[in-house]
């Protein structure tokens, strides 16, 4: 497969003012994740791997370095030219708080949508396809209050998948689910991947990275290791 | 953005706190209900001044003693009208009736009772300009003036105080002292109502002439009463009227004249003057509510800001620019305000309706005080929600995300 750098970033700092210290959460990352890949970042609290998602995320923009999205710079991008790149090119899973309150499942879905100018007639069909790839098309009109935690997380893949965007990040998506939820939205996660997505997963659990084609481990804001999945399973296992 | 999806999603969230948001619109609901009542009431009391006013006669010009300048009354000025200027200007085109007029209070006692009351001796034209209707028996002729008769017509009021409710005919023919002059009763008004001035109901008619020479004894009239032919003509009549007096009272060209003129047009505008001065202020009262309302509406904006920081931050994530953010809230706020000024318009316009049956004034309905109101709470939902709504678009995802 011709594959594209979807994410690549040049040695990314990213400081944070404490009082009068400074605390350097990411020191110099680079890496890059091509078109098409499954990649879990792993690392312990404090690794910096929130801080990573930020910034690949467009959330944030680093202290220094750069960051291409698809090709372009975008770490001096002002704050609503990084909502616009979100809205088009990123699709998120958090862990919690995904979905608008008194909103239906439709509504949520719909929603990048409005903030993206696509026409009022198409959205509806739109949100509804991606409500069928998570097979959850029969809570379209459903309260978003009233779904279990798994249905919410799939309903979230949805979202995110809306916008056709070139990245769906998860943020710990699975960590308010139990073992078997966890394994059907992974599942999904996975499917997406199969359908040409790159996904990146930030997470702290071995079994759900364990999803993912690549690994790359954190810790105290450096890269440790970026490795290929399958031999090294049970190296990455938590303490 | 499409604004009907965030009327929806804005009536969404305020239904999701009915105590609260109800509680929030109260002060809106008081503040334009309690100025569009004021309003109402105000120009229901005018326009029924107005009318009062009018009914006294459009064409009638009122013609007093004085220069008319503000500032110390110049005393020696007030005896300046004479019988003969009030004779005089019967000549003048247009004119149809004139009437002097001197008025006094006497002690006029009959049929064993008494009562002070106001005692007006005016020519036998009088009751025409000033359409005064008799009930019982006629109001008094030329001859009556020529000839100096004691005849008296009494106001309704005066008639039932004397001889009685109900028997205003009993009091016909009858004799009432005067100052202690014996005058014949000859008529009684139709009651008027009270117009706001002394009623006419209170008072006493007799001739000007048997007024100046047997009961006052003074040889100047209080006021001298001009009613035109033709209503469109009293202009014109006013200064012909100013310039026959100038030239009778010998006042140089240019001199300030020691008379004053003034039609029913000068007094409805002085008085709406002093009503709408008065609604100004009254409407002003109301509207400091409608401020403490709009702080009202800031405050739980930002409440709501902070309660929905994680709903702005995934907002945000997904796409939403500061200006949709913004939008949302100040819709929000913008929403609740026009709700409650709706609220307000319809309790102020029917508590307007009641209270003006209840105090009989006339229900006047003005579209443009609607639109006021309906501007009004719009630029207060605007104004005072924008800086909650600017806190909220200003908040950074990542914080927003993370908040607790």
């Amino acid at each position: 497969m011709n594959k594209q750098p979807v994410i690549h970033l040049e040695n990314i700092v990213k400081s944070y003012h404490l009082g009068d210290s400074n605390y350097q959460a990411l020191k110099g990352i680079t890496m890059g994740i091509n078109e098409g890949e499954f990649v879990a970042i792993m690392g312990p609290s404090g690794s910096g791997k929130s801080t990573a998602m930020h910034i690949m995320g467009a959330l944030d923009t680093p202290t220094s370095g750069k960051y291409y999205l698809d090709g372009t710079e975008i770490s001096k991008y002002s704050e609503d030219q990084l909502s616009r790149i979100r809205n088009q090119r990123i699709g998120f899973v958090f862990q919690s708080f995904n979905l608008l309150p008194r909103t239906t499942v439709l509504k949520n879905v719909e929603r990048p949508m409005m903030y993206g100018k696509v026409p009022f007639k198409d959205r509806e069909k739109r949100a509804l396809e991606m409500l069928d790839l998570v097979h959850i098309r029969e809570k379209a009109n459903n309260m978003s209050n009233q779904l279990s935690g798994g249905q919410i997380q799939r309903v979230a893949i949805a979202r995110a998948l809306v916008m056709d965007p070139t990245l769906i990040l998860a943020d710990e998506p699975t960590g308010n689910l139990d073992s078997k939820t966890s394994h059907e939205v992974m599942t999904f996660l996975q499917e997406m991947n199969d359908m040409g997505k790159t996904v990146v997963v930030i997470t702290h659990e071995a079994d759900i990275a364990a999803f993912a084609k690549r690994i790359i481990m954190l810790k105290d804001g450096l890269i440790v290791s970026d490795k290929p999945n399958k031999p090294i399973r049970e190296e990455f296992k938590e303490p | 953005m499409n604004y009907t999806e965030l009327f929806v999603t804005a009536i969404q969230a305020l239904r999701a706190n009915v105590m609260r948001t109800a509680l929030t619109m109260l002060g809106i609901v008081i503040g334009i209900a309690s100025v569009i009542l004021i309003i109402a009431l105000a120009q229901g009391a005018t326009s029924s001044i107005t009318t009062s006013i009018s009914s006294l006669g459009s064409n009638v010009i009122t013609i007093s003693p004085g220069s008319g300048q503000r500032g110390p009354v110049q005393s020696g000025n007030v005896t300046t009208l004479t019988l003969d200027d009030a004779d005089a200007l019967k000549n003048l085109n247009n004119v149809a009736v004139v009437s002097a007029v001197v008025q006094k209070n006497y002690q006029i006692v009959g049929n064993g009772e008494n009562k002070n009351t106001s005692v007006y001796g005016v020519s036998y034209g009088y009751s025409t300009a000033q359409s005064i209707t008799i009930d019982q028996g006629s109001f008094f002729e030329e001859d009556d003036e020529q000839g100096l008769t004691k005849v008296a017509v009494l106001g309704s009021n005066i008639a039932t105080d004397l001889f009685g409710e109900d028997s205003a005919a009993e009091a016909i023919n009858q004799n009432v002292t005067i100052d202690g002059k014996v005058f014949r009763v000859i008529g009684v008004t139709k009651s008027k109502g009270s117009s706001g001035f002394s009623s006419p109901d209170d008072t006493v008619y007799i001739p000007v002439t048997t007024m100046m020479q047997i009961v006052s004894g003074q040889n100047y009239v209080n006021s001298i009463q001009v009613a035109t032919d033709d209503s469109t003509k009293v202009d014109a009549v006013s200064g012909d009227i100013k310039t026959t007096l100038i030239d009778r009272h010998n006042i140089a060209d240019g001199g300030t004249p020691d008379f004053n003129i003034s039609t029913s047009k000068d007094t409805q505008s002085t008085l709406s003057s002093v009503t709408n001065t008065l609604t100004y202020m009254l409407a002003g009262i109301g509207s400091i509510s409608l401020i403490v309302g709009g702080i009202g509406i800031m405050n739980i904006m930002m409440v709501t800001v902070t309660e929905r920081t994680k709903e702005i931050g995934l907002l945000k994530a997904i796409g939403a620019e500061r200006k949709d953010i913004l939008i949302q809230f100040l819709i929000e706020s913008s929403v609740l305000t026009l709700t409650g000024g709706a609220i307000g318009i319809i309790i102020g316009e029917a508590l307007a309706y009641v209270i003006s049956s209840i105090i009989s004034i006339p229900y006047v309905f003005q579209m443009s005080s609607i639109l006021l109101a309906v501007g009004v709470s719009t630029i207060i939902g605007v104004f005072f929600g924008l800086y909650p709504a600017q806190r909220a678009a200003k908040l950074s995802p990542i914080d927003a995300l993370r908040y607790e």
